[in-house]
């Protein structure tokens, strides 16, 4: 369970971390679509895919 | 514009008899263009001098005698993420008209033209195709051609606009999540998503690489065989193209059936998000084709949720140094979502992608015993420019995100799909039909099947 | 009494947990095994109010399995002293946009922790 704020946190570091310099209009922006994703992918990251499911993309050499 | 639409096959069959020149037929192209593209808005480079000299060498060529490739004298266009040699690919962003003018065409460009079509432009589409609207900023939006304050659909509103419009009888799109199969839908024309890795992507400017589809649009199906046909080949320089041989959509459209398509209804999450209008296409197409049953797939939701994640973390990563240099040139309607995207965390993607496969396994067991499976393209059709909101299944959603709502499931596991538009009163509408992987052959029999029937009918707007 | 003790904090997520796994799986056996059997247990769903044990079971018997899937969050579960419990949980449910709440309350029985009062409901959202 990750609250909103949490995942606000999450964005200011990891943008920095990556190089955007994001005035507060623009990060307050950008938070809110990640607060959506993050739904979204919770959805994803709740299911059990099983043993069969490839863990990664296949590389092939 | 006062002359009946002719189809791709049909004006190539008139050069090759010499009913017509394929210069007559650019020139006939080019004014239809210049008529009616400043409204419609789905040109942002019309190749006219290009256009000339290829037409005139196709006339050369049937006065010599030669035999004429199969879309001789044809005039097309391709969204503007394609490669054409001496221009810059915009794929949508103001900000790619300093970058430099490509050196050949696109794979698939060339392709068209060594099949005899002739490129008489470039088109609109959603800025590095992350939309389902065709809203971009810096070009302006593709209108419909049905109703020019509705959308023609994303992100290859352009390319399915200017087919709607008649001004060209062929076009090329690309489709991660849906971007072939909602402007088909919204627009009222044909468009095939191949399965993934069919088409060579050579030459293209990229989304999601791990979801990325090339294709046509065409006013009829064998129309969409023909541009197909032309297109298929493996490609060596595409790691992602599948490499297999031409397998011939028209002679296999052209054989005898042998036996009945079976096809079934993809119901739940269809119904669930879908409009009556979209229920009753879907249920339409369906009993046209004679399906007897309704079937559920599991985790709908699940796989377009994978996508999603898929879309972001790579779409997002892709545009991460122009968004560290540019934010305020990027397309305002997704920078965020892009940036956003950027900042996806390693097991989201990963998790997506584990998703992803699984789902593909339970799809791949329900085309056992089923040939193709039908289900709405858009859960509505053409909204209007703007909008921001709609009501679906009792909810209020995001509207352009949940125009994708049931191509994005089944593009996750890069299935083959032909969006057929469904004969009905009001705005168009389109159905998808969906075979397994490798058998377009199986959907495009279904859709031939259903414009057969006249079920689906292409309606040219002003035509 | 005291609050949030833990074994019966463990307890009760465990319960809770069992509960939301049958749930979004439909599993009907368990979801019959968590509720209280009795006339006085009730639930308010998303559209209907059941009222008993029996009306409860029916429900869930004829419920389509279909579009189950959902994730949860900010979950608060309380615990007064040794018997007596609340669970209250937000979810999503993709592609909806909507905030749905779950509220219950969770009794120790001899035969087990079980729920004698629960409600679903979607919060209504202002016009953004």
């Amino acid at each position: 369970m990750i609250s909103d704020t949490s995942l606000d946190d999450y964005v200011a570091v990891t943008a920095r971390l990556q190089g955007f310099a994001l005035d507060d209009e623009r990060l307050a922006r950008v938070q809110a679509v990640f607060r959506r994703n993050a739904g979204i992918a919770q959805f994803v990251m709740t299911f059990d895919p099983g043993e069969t499911a490839e863990p990664a993309p296949q590389f092939r050499p | 514009m006062s002359a009946p639409h002719r189809t791709a096959l049909t004006i190539a069959a008139a050069v090759a008899r010499g009913e017509t020149t394929a210069s007559a037929e650019v020139e006939a192209a080019l004014a239809r263009i210049a008529a009616s593209d400043g409204v419609i808005n789905a040109f942002t480079a019309v190749t006219a001098d290009r256009a000339r000299h290829e037409a005139a060498l196709v006339d050369q060529r049937r006065v010599r005698g030669d035999r004429l490739p199969p879309l001789a004298g044809v005039p097309f266009a391709v969204k503007n993420l394609f490669d054409v040699a001496g221009l810059s690919t915009l794929a949508g962003s103001r900000l790619h008209e300093r970058r430099l003018p490509a050196e050949r065409d696109a794979v698939l460009v060339a392709r068209m033209q060594a099949a005899g079509a002739v490129l008489v432009g470039a088109l609109n589409m959603d800025a590095y195709a992350y939309g389902f609207t065709t809203e971009n900023t810096g070009y302006g939006p593709a209108r419909n051609p049905h109703d020019t304050a509705r959308s023609a659909g994303g992100s290859s509103g352009g390319s399915a606009a200017a087919v709607a419009a008649g001004l060209v009888p062929i076009t090329l799109g690309s489709d991660t999540n849906g971007s072939i199969r909602v402007p088909s839908s919204l627009c009222g024309i044909f468009g095939l998503k191949p399965t993934y890795g069919r088409l060579s992507r050579t030459g293209s400017f990229p989304f999601v690489a791990s979801l990325d589809h090339l294709g046509p649009f065409a006013t009829d199906v064998a129309d969409l065989a023909a541009c197909y046909d032309a297109m298929q080949g493996p490609d060596p320089a595409d790691p992602a193209c599948a490499q297999r041989p031409v397998e011939s959509a028209r002679s296999a459209l052209r054989r005898d059936a042998g036996h009945p398509l079976r096809v079934a209804r993809l119901g739940g999450y269809f119904d669930h998000w879908a409009s009556p209008e979209a229920r009753a296409v879907s249920m339409r197409a369906a009993e046209a084709l004679g399906a007897h049953r309704t079937i559920e797939l599991p985790e709908v939701e699940r796989a377009r949720a994978a996508a999603f994640v898929i879309s972001a973390a790579e779409g997002g990563a892709l545009h991460r140094e122009t968004l560290q240099r540019d934010y305020d040139g990027f397309e305002p309607h997704n920078r965020d979502r892009f940036l956003a995207g950027a900042l996806t965390p390693a097991n989201w993607y990963l998790q997506a992608q584990k998703v992803r496969a699984w789902f593909a396994e339970q799809v791949r067991a329900v085309f056992a015993d089923v040939d193709v499976l039908v289900a709405p393209a858009t859960p509505v059709a053409a909204t209007l420019l703007g909008e921001e909101w709609i009501e679906l299944g009792g909810e209020r959603l995001p509207l352009r995100p949940s125009l994708g709502l049931f191509t994005q499931p089944i593009s996750c596991i890069g299935l083959p799909v032909t969006a057929v538009p469904i004969a009905s009163p009001g705005l168009p509408l389109g159905v998808q039909l969906i075979a397994a992987p490798w058998r377009e052959d199986l959907c495009l029999r279904a859709a031939l099947q259903l414009e057969r029937a006249g079920v689906a009918r292409c309606v040219i707007a002003g035509g | 009494m005291e609050l949030n003790l833990p074994h019966v904090v463990e307890e009760l997520t465990h319960a809770f947990a069992r509960y939301e796994a049958a749930l979004t799986s439909n599993d009907v056996a368990v979801l019959d095994e968590l509720f209280w059997n009795n006339p006085l247990t009730l639930r308010y769903g998303i559209t209907e109010n059941l009222y008993g044990y029996d009306a409860i079971a029916s429900f869930r018997s004829a419920r389509s399995p279909a579009g189950l899937a959902r994730t949860t969050r900010n979950t608060v579960i309380t615990t007064y002293g040794a018997d007596f419990a609340t669970a209250n949980t937000e979810f999503l449910r993709p592609p909806g946009t909507r905030i749905g709440r779950q509220s219950q309350t969770w009794v120790r029985m001899p035969e087990g922790w079980r729920v004698v009062a629960a409600h679903v409901s979607y919060m209504d959202v202002p016009a953004a």
